[in-house]
């Protein structure tokens, strides 16, 4: 790992600093409902507590990359801390999932892919690879939990149409989302996609193609899930967001 | 609920300071950076090396980030090291005191747990099993059940606790993130090897220390007494004969591999308890309540019949020298975890062999 300019290092150390910081809520929320569960569910256990070790490695591998190359750790987002629709504060498995698996990881997951674009060296693109695949396993959990329940209780749909609702509203304008508007780490990653600050324009507009491709990889896990009528009744606004995102 | 756009209306852009206008006009005009952010870290210029073993998460403590303190004032999901941000909200992590949780070797245990992973699925020589003498299958199938169950409550007792944990110790986190996994491995494996060889799932035990276990709220601490000081140090004793009296390549292979889990796994709670004693007044203390109760509890469970049979028909090769040489070396199994136990007691400072239970005391004969 060569030295990077001090912009491009300090951009890298705050996303890692956000990653380090919110990726065990997808460790600690789900090991509280584990708890909870029977273990008669031995399946569905058992892929929650892989997902608690693989947040556990998430955040071993940001704080090494943020003391590995003459940076450190910066300042804390709060992005997951007391908001109402916070992953935290669900008070039912399904809300749980749809606020984790389906927004907030599906939009890590959407970023993890388009590592490429940001990393600057083979220890970062291998290091958003491989975090891609976990999130890719849990998203998909989430998917099909929800695909489940479409099938085999059709009476929860306008329950799980309203924790959509809530999750819609915070992909974008929330702080958890990395990429979103609302968070600092967008100006870090602009700063990244776009070689350093000089370069800040051009990486912006890469910022949107990563928050277009957010939206629309979200768009195709809720239809496959069997919710995409709210797509097309005009109940959510992300179809319009995603048509402005360009 | 969102509202439905009118036709024609204006359609809002995704990015922040895009001028309002017709959908097909939008333009996306990038807005000024603040980097309020820049120049924002207690501590710049790290550059921590891999060693032979590679990067490991003890090579990061460094500096400041180096510094873990007797208390972690702080309820938020800061990263120990990471600044501030004034006005987050409180979280509820409740467990905020070192001796409530740390361990020196935390770092270490977890990377040794990342790093030496077994799949069930394809490391496991099942190809090796052969069938067995029903009265040995129902008996190796009754011990994986009953240790199924031990894996059972270690993951709930573990996840209940693991979000009250704070992020200043978060190497006894992610340690425990690694336990827990463990755990599920061991479910599947013994799972597996009770439904591979003509057997099935035995009886479900009564539960008595699980329960004990499972109802240790007061503290993470009091929890580890029984998971680990009592329950985890007769579990070692049992996955340790069952190796010596393995069948087949693929049980040696599971108990082999269950034990060097299982060991990080008790070299966490004791090395925790020892920090508990020596760091914080009154743990011994506490201690010695719980272990009067807990060592009633776990005589209580070791009379149970069910595992009692089931260890000494697998140690005699069936159920006639079971009745003999079998129980003999079962008693034997259950005296060195006595003995262990003891030994375990006297090194945390919290000595029992005066006060034993009678129900665990009888066992020191054989």
């Amino acid at each position: 790992m060569a030295p990077l300019p001090d912009d491009m290092e300090e951009a890298e150390c705050l996303l890692c600093t956000f990653f380090n910081e919110v990726e065990f809520v997808a460790g600690d929320v789900p090991a509280r409902w584990i708890a909870q569960t029977t273990p008669d569910f031995l399946e569905a256990r058992h892929v929650l507590l892989v997902q608690v070790m693989d947040e556990a490695r998430h955040m071993d591998v940001f704080r090494k990359r943020a003391l590995v190359n003459g940076g450190g750790l910066m300042r804390m987002s709060g992005a997951t801390s007391g908001f109402v629709g916070s992953i935290d504060l669900a008070r039912d498995f399904t809300e749980m999932s749809t606020r984790l698996h389906i927004s907030g990881e599906g939009a890590v997951l959407s970023m993890f892919r388009m590592g490429e674009l940001f990393a600057q060296n083979e220890a970062e693109k291998r290091m958003y690879r491989l975090c891609a695949q976990d999130e890719a396993r849990h998203v998909a959990f989430g998917v099909l939990h929800l695909r489940y329940l479409n099938a085999a209780w059709p009476e929860r749909r306008e329950e799980i149409h309203a924790y959509l609702d809530e999750a819609e509203a915070q992909i974008m304008a929330g702080q958890q989302n990395p990429a979103g508007t609302q968070a600092e780490t967008s100006e870090a990653l602009a700063i990244l996609l776009g070689g350093g600050k000089q370069g800040y324009d051009e990486g912006h507009k890469k910022l949107l193609v990563i928050r277009r491709r957010q939206l629309k990889e979200y768009m195709q896990r809720v239809k496959s899930t069997g919710f995409g009528d709210r797509f097309e009744d005009g109940r959510s606004n992300i179809p319009a967001q995603y048509a402005a995102a360009h | 609920m969102a509202d439905k756009e009118p036709s024609g209306a204006v359609v809002p852009a995704a990015v922040a300071g895009v001028e309002a206008a017709g959908a097909e006009e939008a333009v996306q005009a990038v807005p000024e950076p603040s980097y309020e952010w820049m120049g924002l870290s207690n501590q710049w210029g790290v550059r921590v090396k891999p060693d032979e073993h590679g990067l490991r998460l003890s090579a990061l403590n460094v500096g400041i980030y180096g510094e873990v303190p007797e208390y972690w004032d702080d309820q938020t999901r800061r990263p120990r090291g990471a600044l501030p941000r004034p006005g987050t909200p409180p979280l509820p992590y409740n467990l905020r005191a070192k001796h409530q949780l740390w361990a020196d070797c935390a770092a270490d245990l977890y990377e040794e747990g990342i790093q030496r992973r077994w799949i069930p699925a394809t490391d496991v020589p099942w190809s090796t099993l052969e069938p067995l003498p029903d009265a040995i299958e129902r008996s190796v199938c009754q011990v994986c059940t009953e240790l199924m169950q031990y894996a059972n409550t270690e993951i709930e007792i573990i996840t209940y606790w693991q979000d009250q944990m704070s992020y200043g110790y978060y190497e006894v986190k992610q340690f425990l993130a690694t336990a827990t996994f463990d755990c599920a491995r061991h479910i599947e494996a013994l799972r597996k090897r009770a439904l591979a060889n003509g057997g099935g799932l035995g009886l479900e035990s009564k539960g008595i220390v699980n329960r004990m276990i499972l109802e240790s709220r007061g503290g993470w601490t009091e929890s580890v007494v029984y998971l680990y000081l009592l329950r985890g140090t007769f579990a070692m004793q049992l996955l340790r004969h069952m190796l010596t009296s393995a069948h087949n390549d693929a049980e040696s292979y599971i108990w082999g591999h269950m034990i060097q889990d299982h060991a990080r796994h008790l070299t966490y709670g004791y090395d925790h308890l020892k920090y508990a004693v020596t760091h914080h007044d009154g743990a011994a203390a506490v201690m010695r309540t719980l272990l009067s109760i807990g060592e009633a509890m776990m005589g209580s469970e070791l009379n149970d019949a069910v595992l009692r049979s089931a260890m000494a028909i697998i140690q005699g090769g069936g159920v006639d020298a079971g009745r003999t040489v079998g129980m003999q070396s079962y008693l034997h199994l259950v005296g060195g975890f006595v003995r262990d136990y003891l030994a375990l007691c006297d090194w945390l400072g919290v000595p029992r062999a005066d006060r034993l239970h009678a129900s665990l005391k009888q066992y020191l004969e054989y």
